[in-house]
């Protein structure tokens, strides 16, 4: 109330509609992003002659991989 | 504070330059994470996962930092301001989500260089790293589009401001000169 009065009384503009489509447009991008990223299995994935070499020097992603790789 | 002309042009020089390195380095990223997955080569693949991490390091993460710089600075230094406007807002917004996102991968990317050095490790099931390179690369096409439609809106900061401005020196800043 304070600042409608400060600010003459004036409604603020509404939201512009392309904000409201960008919005919309990254939400669908991220969500698809999400459901692709777990689909892949959450990151790279490693196999070959070196599988199981110095796991323990890595970590994250590709070392989970690797462990992943290893046990099946 | 407003930044005198020239400065604005040097600051605005600057920042395109840097944000369209930025741009071109993850091209770079991308373009490297073609052989790393589609090469047979065991030598090309390795090569290809060593450089990702230089470009990485050295290129892109370089260039993020200043891009995020240089927009805060000129756009603090202009009638835009820096969160009077939706599209400065949603730039701001996404550039810093893209360059978190960046240097938290960056951990992955050392990883898979690291690995790559091994010469028992055959790298060439790792899968690349296509995923993150191709998302920042499209969430980076964001701020771009923005920065060159400015598309018009508000933030209720902004519109009070504005009208602040109206009461108190005439014509808004919001609507003056806006390079």
């Amino acid at each position: 109330m304070a600042t409608r009065q400060r600010d003459g009384g004036g409604q603020p503009p509404p939201r512009p509609r392309w904000l409201k489509v960008l919005l919309l447009g990254i939400l669908v991008v991220v969500l698809a992003f999400v459901v692709m990223h777990v689909l892949q299995g959450g990151g790279p994935q490693l196999h070959g002659p070196g599988m199981g070499r110095g796991m323990s020097q890595h970590s994250t992603v590709v070392g989970a991989a690797l462990i992943t790789r290893g046990v099946a | 504070m407003t930044f005198s002309p020239p400065l604005r042009r040097f600051l605005r020089t600057v920042h395109v330059a840097v944000s369209v390195g930025w741009l071109g380095a993850i091209g770079a990223y991308i373009a490297l994470n073609v052989p790393a997955v589609v090469s047979t080569d065991p030598q090309t693949v390795r090569a290809a996962y060593l450089m990702m991490e230089p470009v990485a390091l050295y290129g892109i993460v370089p260039l993020s930092l200043a891009t995020l710089l240089t927009g805060v600075i000129q756009s603090l230094g202009t009638p835009w301001g820096l969160f009077r406007h939706y599209w400065v807002v949603v730039s701001l917004v996404v550039t810093t989500f893209a360059t978190v996102v960046l240097i938290l991968h960056l951990g992955t990317v050392r990883e898979l260089a690291e690995l790559a050095r091994d010469p028992n490790v055959d790298m060439r099931n790792a899968g690349g790293d296509l995923f993150h390179s191709i998302g920042g690369f499209i969430a980076l096409l964001i701020p771009l589009w923005l920065n060159m439609y400015k598309p018009r809106g508000l933030t209720r900061h902004g519109w009070r401001r504005q009208q602040r401005d109206k009461r108190t020196a005439g014509p808004s800043l919001v609507d003056a000169d806006r390079d």
